[in-house]
């Protein structure tokens, strides 16, 4: 098998041409967009140029909004961790004959469109809904609403990518030994002593694997911002490249240099924390 | 990523012999906590089916503009179950879903397969270079997928006459399915015994043979299970799609755009329709496997 | 091995290796082997890991590319062919059955890809010849080690290979049932007449099970022969060690007396037989190394003044002190530090009851008769480091 040399590129050759041009030349050619100029006296037309007037205005009006988008990715990645374990570690190790259906329920939201799910989340949360409502009763809701704040966003961020966190955080624990577990069990005695030093470090690569899948979505999405979040406070740096290439004429550039920066931030922050904690489940 | 497709086995092997059992105090910690995972994990369960909940019960409202707020005058309706291509474009949006998701689902599949072989199976120049090609889609936010290809589409393709429309939508599909397809397949490939390969030839199958007699089917799980995440991924994608689809509409930005104008309840028939046929598969392909286990089992008595 | 071969027929399908080599890099994992295997008959491979004994399996399997040197098989030179053109099969170790296809699609495999008409004839019929027949529908995670091994041998045989090789077929099941498979691995062999190759780091399987044992070491050959021949007479202190358990003393030549060779151990003077020297040549004032097989030593016990008979063949080395004493009902093992030698091992059998039982701390002295030792070269390694406990269980002549 090994002597025939050109077959991996043969069976690499389609896929990556793929990737090749509908991957890495749309970067570049988004990159060569955020230098771009408009055209004076013609909206919507550019030329070609090193205009980095892009930049200071995508990083000067816009701070705000990458700050929001790493704060609420940041948090629904916490949030969905803490609700995503007890999740995993039960339906791999407490779900017995139950396991195939509860991965088939973690699963079956995806196929209910996410745009459908997120409209209701803004109906579940509205004002004169259930929730909102025992919470006001409660007076646990200073601005006696929870749509159209950041509450909602994070929330429905959690939502939408609590599945991303889940299924890798239970493929990692799934290969977890369970005698190695009953080990830990016969040396420490205690369960909790025994999940901290032997299953959470043994489930890392799925955790590691689940976090990135759920902050890099969560950072760029700005479905939930649109639809939970309100008009002004909440936005996040998605909703602003979405605005300026679809509503703003000769936003192109802009945007361009919008998506530029969080692609880059996103690439520092997922090399930190790769460099932290290996790569080795990813690649 | 590979955690979609997997199909866990049984639970492995039994355990050495009982530990002496611990006091009754120890027992009862014990006790209590595995029910309050289980808890947990019920409620979180719950609480990802509550908006799949929400989108049943108000596909039976009977609204009169937008169906977003249940209207509690009138009495609920089966009239959108009865009519669901009732609302303009909903049903054309759904067959273009289908559509866009078959098609990126085959040609992601049978390209990202190609590469799982080949980065499994060989050793080459450049590889890492390609594994990093491979694992950088899975790292960029869809909304830079999104811009990046809308502006290639309108500014760089447009002179080879590269319009926004179907074919674009199932280009950028195939694009960001396949770094899953590869790693979904990729950890099936790897964990497949190389001797299997090598028993084949040694008994007279040819490279060709080996691959359709041993090879794929003992990755066809994998294979299968990249095809269905491809599928879904395709399938609810909103995104990219906005960025590409030009006058194409999806099931997805149909109902984003009808959103802002009132939402058909035809759209919650279409997409609890999809969850429930999706989950009944599921389980029939489930009930399938392990009925073939439990034959095979009572054969062997 | 001599015995077998069939000079009638001009070895008609002898496997032969020809100056086989396999470097992997720098690492020469097979060094210039050279090897005959006769037809029919039952040929072992042993070492310890990493020897080179599997990976001269797969180069005559043919999932390795020599990099020098030929196979052969009777007239026909396979050096190049695929593993799928070769009369060759292999039961692999831990078996690589096809978990899609059930036992009988397995065995079915190989009938099948070559277009036999009655293929289906022929599984019933290896499957019957290995005893699996009642669980022909079965799948193969279904299986129990030994029913998976004996699938794997009918899977293989099937085909009615030239050679059949097993690479360590044995190794993943407990020790019971290795045992009764080697007796059944034996008879299979009979009954079909096909050349076994057989590798194994267990010496106690391949001397059991094996016409002719070769021990490898290190890419290459340290020895060839029947089963008693490598035990009676290793050539090098790697086979001596590998192969049950041996006493060495270093020695330094003195000179020759007719068939003897004269050596001096310490203070004492023994003899070897010029036919049982590796080095039957060397010339005095050259180092030695005189070995001894502990069940051939006599203890005489210096409290009761007792004494090696004199005259004869005797040798005799001492006193000694006792170490260690355990008795495992045939015989008794003594653990023996002979200074300036080392710790050396006797076993005697337990022939009579004797009143006045060896204590640890006691004086002994050791002899032997001097055509029971052997001479290997005084610049020879043994192999003890390399053999591991495991290796060590249950060999011939080792009673524990």
């Amino acid at each position: 098998m090994k002597r025939r040399t050109w077959l991996p590129y043969v069976l690499l050759a389609p896929g990556l041409a793929w990737l090749a041009v509908f991957y890495l030349a749309p970067l570049v050619q988004l990159a060569s967009v955020s230098l771009q100029s408009p055209f004076p006296g013609y909206p919507g037309y550019y030329y070609r140029n090193v205009d980095v007037g892009n930049y200071v205005t995508a990083l000067g009006s816009f701070g705000a909004h990458f700050g929001r988008s790493v704060l609420y990715a940041a948090l629904a990645t916490v949030f969905a961790f803490a609700l995503a374990y007890p999740l995993a570690y039960a339906v791999a190790f407490k779900a017995g004959r139950w396991r195939n259906l509860m991965l088939v329920a973690i699963m079956a939201p995806f196929l209910t469109s996410f745009i459908l799910r997120t409209i209701a989340w803004r109906q579940i949360l509205a004002d004169d809904g259930f929730v909102a409502r025992t919470l006001g009763v409660l007076h646990l809701l200073p601005g006696e609403r929870i749509t159209e704040t950041w509450v909602a966003v994070v929330a429905g961020l959690t939502y939408t990518f609590l599945p991303f966190m889940a299924l890798p955080i239970y493929a990692g624990l799934e290969r977890v030994d369970p005698r190695l577990i009953e080990a830990g069990t016969d040396l420490y005695a205690g369960a909790f002593t025994t999940f901290r030093t032997v299953t959470l470090p043994l489930s890392m690569p799925g955790v590691l694997a689940g976090t990135l899948l759920t902050f890099i979505p969560a950072a760029g999405d700005y479905v939930n911002a649109e639809l939970l979040g309100s008009d002004t406070g909440t936005k996040m740096v998605g909703n602003v490249i979405e605005s300026q290439f679809f509503r703003v004429l000769g936003g192109y550039p802009v945007a361009a240099a919008l998506s530029i920066v969080l692609m880059g931030l996103i690439l520092v922050l997922v090399g930190a924390y790769v460099r932290r904690f290996g790569t080795k489940e990813l690649v | 990523m590979s955690g979609p497709t997997h199909v866990p086995g049984s639970t492995g092997p039994s355990g050495p012999a009982p530990a002496p059992v611990p006091p009754a105090r120890v027992r009862l910690a014990q006790w209590l906590a595995d029910r309050a995972v289980m808890a947990t994990a019920i409620a979180v369960l719950a609480y990802l089916f509550l908006p799949v909940a929400y989108t049943f019960a108000f596909s039976f409202n009977d609204y009169t503009k937008s169906n977003i707020v249940w209207n509690a005058q009138s009495s609920p309706t089966l009239e959108h179950w009865a009519d669901p291509c009732g609302a303009p474009g909903v049903c054309e949006a759904l067959i273009t879903s289908l559509q866009v998701g078959l098609l990126s689902t085959l040609v992601a599949t049978v390209l990202g397969t190609m590469i799982a072989f080949g980065l499994v199976r060989h050793t080459f120049a450049g590889r890492r270079a390609a594994e990093v090609l491979v694992f950088l889609p899975m790292a960029t936010p869809e909304i830079v997928l999104g811009a990046s290809l809308l502006t290639i589409f309108v500014q760089g393709f447009s002179r080879f006459g590269v319009e926004l429309g179907f074919a674009t939508v199932v280009a950028a599909h195939v694009m960001f399915a396949l770094s899953f397809v590869v790693v979904t397949v990729r950890a099936r490939v790897a964990s497949l015994d190389p001797r299997l390969e090598e028993a084949a030839m040694d008994l007279y199958a040819g490279p060709v043979e080996t691959f359709w007699r041993v090879t794929l089917p003992l990755t066809a799980p994998g294979i299968l299970g990249a095809a269905l995440l491809s599928f879904a991924l395709s399938f609810d994608d909103f995104i990219i799609t906005n960025f590409v689809s030009g006058d194409t509409t999806t099931f997805p930005v149909f109902v984003y755009v009808s959103y802002l104008r009132g939402i058909p309840a035809q759209a919650n028939v279409i997409g609890f329709s999809m969850f429930v046929v999706a989950v009944v598969l599921v389980l029939l392909g489930q009930a399938l496997v392990s009925g073939r286990a439990l034959r095979t089992r009572r054969s062997r008595r | 091995m001599r015995r077998n071969r069939r000079s009638a027929t001009g070895g008609g399908g002898d496997l032969h290796l020809q100056a086989l080599t396999k470097r992997f890099g720098s690492f020469t994992a097979v060094d210039a082997l050279d090897l005959r295997v006769p037809q029919g008959s039952f040929f072992a491979l042993l070492g310890p890991s990493g020897c080179g004994k599997s990976t001269t399996l797969r180069m005559v399997a043919g999932l390795e590319t020599p990099t020098a040197g030929r196979i052969r098989i009777g007239e026909s030179d396979v050096t190049a062919s695929r593993p799928f053109d070769r009369p060759v099969n292999t039961v692999f170790q831990s078996y690589a059955l096809f978990p899609h296809l059930d036992v009988r699609g397995n065995v079915e495999f190989g009938p099948r890809r070559r277009k036999v008409a009655d293929a289906a004839a022929q599984a019933q019929a290896a499957l019957e010849l290995v005893a699996m027949d009642h669980l022909a529908a079965a799948r193969p995670a279904q299986l129990s080690g030994g029913q998976a091994q004996r699938v794997a041998l009918a899977r293989a045989l099937v085909n009615r290979p030239e050679v059949l090789l097993l690479d360590e077929p044995l190794a993943a099941l407990d020790l019971t049932l290795r045992r009764r498979m080697q007796g059944e691995l034996k008879r299979i062999q009979h009954e079909v007449g096909i050349t076994f190759v057989h590798v194994t780091h267990d010496q106690e399987e391949a001397m059991s099970l094996a016409d002719t044992v070769a021990v490898m070491n290190a890419g290459r050959i340290e020895q060839m022969g029947s089963p008693t021949a490598l035990y009676d007479l290793p050539r090098t202190a790697f086979v001596a060690g590998f192969l049950g358990r041996t006493n060495l003393a270093d020695g330094t030549i003195l000179g020759r007396d007719g068939d003897w060779v004269v050596v001096q151990v310490g203070a004492h003077r023994v003899w070897l037989d010029r036919a049982r020297c590796a080095e039957p040549d060397a010339p005095a004032r050259s180092a030695v190394r005189v070995g001894i097989r502990p069940e051939k030593l006599r203890l005489h016990r210096v409290a009761l003044g007792e004494e090696p008979p004199r005259g004869g063949f005797t040798a005799a080395l001492g006193p000694a002190t006792v170490v260690d004493i355990s008795f495992t009902g045939v015989s008794t093992e003594y653990a023996l530090d002979l200074p300036g030698i080392g710790g050396w091992r006797v076993f005697e059998q337990n022939l009579d009851i004797e009143d006045e039982d060896l204590r640890p701390g006691d004086e002994v002295v050791v002899s032997w008769d001097s055509r029971h030792a052997f001479g290997l070269s005084g610049r020879d390694e043994p192999a003890s480091s390399s053999a591991t406990e495991e290796d060590l269980v249950g060999a011939p002549g080792v009673i524990r």
